[in-house]
């Protein structure tokens, strides 16, 4: 099997005054390319942390992490930031949109730092919005929306750079179920029409049901896969 | 598409900001462009009243001498004219006889200089009249030509006779026969020019004394080594050259102007203080944003240079309107209050009208510290944000 991400006895430890703390203990884990992962497990048990681990979002205390087979812990803050602006897509809960910017200003924030046009990274949100079914919202302030049309705004910013990756933390935390169902089927959509690499990090049974490959943690550790 | 196009996004980016926070934006361009105002505006004052000084330094004689004993002036002989004419170099000696005279709450200058041997056509020493005539050397009665200030204050025009008491309570009268006007009307603002025996009259100053005899000599910018060959030919003389009269009249204006350059430090610690606060209020939202954009792919620089944009045009808004400001208060408004500061207090006070003059060196001086106190401020703390790992910054929400 073809994988895109892997990692390699992996650890994560935060420090705070005397106190130290595992987050993620000695970990190794494959993901496979243009396939549903989900990393489970109960609340404190890592998942966050290993997924801002495998999106590039911090470096591991310990152990290698490889994308596509390059080892990528060693490199500098300056080419982490190029592969998370090209490889990967970010799906946080609603309040990670920016509430003073509106609706088409949010999902077009990841194509400003690309050296495309203003005009053409409009254009390219305004198409991704309206395959989402959200573009007669585009001035609408982040405020104004429900937590669903939320939700799909977080999925354009994330998918307006047509990721390889789309890694998506906790995505139903603020939904209901029927709003999950629908997000589920959007990302569903994308994964087979791009073939992209998915991964969640979510407790949510309806979110667990829907993948191809599962990894369980607690503790920091992995209990299956 | 060519490789600024991300850049002009970014500043794009930045600029929205700008708009997004306008009660922020407002609050700084405000307090900022205050503190501006008033230190362009006491910039412009001391320029205006050097150029002014300038003015009147181009008037006054090379070298001015002047009797003391016991640590003070004291008049001073006019047989001394003869003699220093002698000295190598010396082209013209003019004795004068000058004093204060109070008048109706009002304190004038009166002065006194003999016509026979003053040059009137010398384009140098040539006083300028709006109106009326010079005096003449064979006046039969005392005549004089008043400053602009005196004239509104007396109500006196050409051909008006003003009637003031010498020192000695007596009742004197002088036939005005012309108005000044000059590029220096803090030079001739408060004064009463009048031929010398009229000015010793009413000095009762006796026969054969003068209050000064003023030289001219014959380079434009007199060599030291005259007023030192003076000072061995005479005893008891204060001699005192041009740029010595120039540093005292420069002193007397740019020691108040730096009163306020305290008062205005004080303005741009508080400034400072401000813009911190600014940037620790705005810390919170902004240490999210930063988080998010760091995630979405923006690199340490392209924050930076958000951060930069936002605050650099911020600055310069502030600045341009403290700038503006400065220039509606001094140049249309006369600079109330300030004015009088900077000119100091007299019975008299000059309306001085400040030459309009922006120089390079205001205008970086305006720009400079309304941007570069607010950029420090600002993009330390961004840069603090932006070097976190976003996953530190993610947790934190």
């Amino acid at each position: 099997m073809d994988y895109i991400i892997s990692t390699e006895n992996i650890w994560k430890t935060y420090r705070s005054d005397i106190r130290v703390i595992h987050a993620i203990n000695d970990v190794s884990i494959k993901i496979p390319r243009g396939k549903k992962t989900c990393i489970t497990g109960p609340s404190g048990s890592g998942k966050s942390t290993l997924l801002h681990l495998i999106g590039l979002l911090t470096y591991s205390t310990n152990g290698e992490i490889f994308l596509e087979g390059e080892p990528v812990q060693r490199m500098s803050d300056i080419f982490m930031t190029k592969l998370r602006r090209e490889k990967f897509g970010f799906i946080f809960q609603s309040q990670y949109l920016l509430p003073h910017l509106n609706t088409l200003e949010n999902a077009r924030l990841p194509l400003l730092a690309q050296n495309i046009s203003m005009e053409e990274a409009t254009n390219r949100t305004i198409d991704v919005l309206a395959q989402l079914e959200i573009d007669d919202r585009t001035d609408s302030k982040i405020q104004e929306l429900s937590g669903g049309q939320a939700q799909r705004v977080n999925i354009a910013r994330a998918l307006v750079s047509k990721p390889e990756i789309l890694i998506a933390d906790e995505p139903s935390s603020s939904i209901d179920s029927r709003l999950t169902e629908e997000f589920l089927q959007i990302i569903d959509e994308y994964q087979s029409k791009w073939n992209l690499t998915v991964i969640f990090a979510s407790h949510d049974p309806l979110v667990i049901a829907e993948n191809n490959n599962e990894i369980n943690l607690k503790d920091g550790k992995v209990v299956s896969n | 598409m060519t490789r600024y196009t991300k850049h002009l996004n970014l500043w794009r980016y930045a600029a929205g900001n700008i708009q997004v926070y306008r009660g922020r934006t407002f609050a700084i361009i405000l307090f900022i462009g205050i503190t501006i105002a008033l230190l362009s505006s006491v910039n412009f004052l001391r320029e205006g009243i050097n150029q002014d000084i300038n003015s009147s330094l181009g008037l006054s004689p090379d070298i001015l001498i002047q009797g003391y004993a016991s640590g003070r002036t004291i008049p001073i002989n006019s047989s001394l004219t003869s003699l220093i004419e002698n000295v190598d170099g010396v082209e013209l000696v003019i004795p004068r006889i000058w004093g204060y005279l109070s008048a109706s709450d009002k304190l004038y200058l009166m002065m006194g200089l003999n016509f026979s041997i003053y040059p009137l056509d010398d384009p140098d020493l040539g006083f300028i009249l709006s109106k009326g005539r010079m005096i003449d050397a064979q006046e039969n009665h005392s005549t004089c030509i008043i400053g602009s200030g005196v004239a509104e204050a007396s109500r006196a025009q050409v051909g008006s006779w003003l009637l003031i008491e010498d020192i000695n309570g007596n009742p004197k009268e002088f036939e005005v026969v012309g108005i000044f006007t000059l590029n220096s009307k803090i030079y001739t603002h408060d004064l009463i020019l009048t031929d010398i025996e009229s000015s010793r009259s009413f000095f009762q100053l006796p026969e054969g004394l003068v209050t000064d005899l003023t030289v001219w000599t014959t380079t434009p910018t007199p060599d030291s080594t005259i007023a030192l060959q003076i000072d061995d030919l005479i005893d008891d003389v204060r001699i005192l050259d041009k740029e010595t009269l120039g540093n005292l009249l420069y002193h007397s204006t740019n020691e108040r102007a730096g009163y306020f350059v305290i008062i205005w430090s004080l303005v741009l610690l508080g400034m400072i203080l401000f813009c911190f606060s600014i940037s620790s209020a705005i810390s919170l939202d902004s240490r999210r944003e930063v988080g998010l954009l760091k995630t979405l792919g923006y690199s340490i620089t392209d924050i930076l240079e958000i951060r930069f944009v936002e605050f650099a045009l911020t600055g310069i808004w502030a600045s341009l309107v403290g700038y503006s400001l400065a220039i509606f208060f001094t140049f249309y408004l006369g600079a109330p209050i300030l004015a009088d500061f900077m000119l100091g207090w007299s019975a008299l006070f000059t309306p001085f009208v400040v030459p309009f003059k922006i120089t390079f060196e205001s205008l970086l001086v305006a720009f400079g510290l309304g941007t570069i106190p607010l950029l420090i401020a600002t993009i330390i703390p961004a840069w603090n944000n932006a070097i976190i790992e976003p996953d530190e910054i993610l947790r934190g929400v």
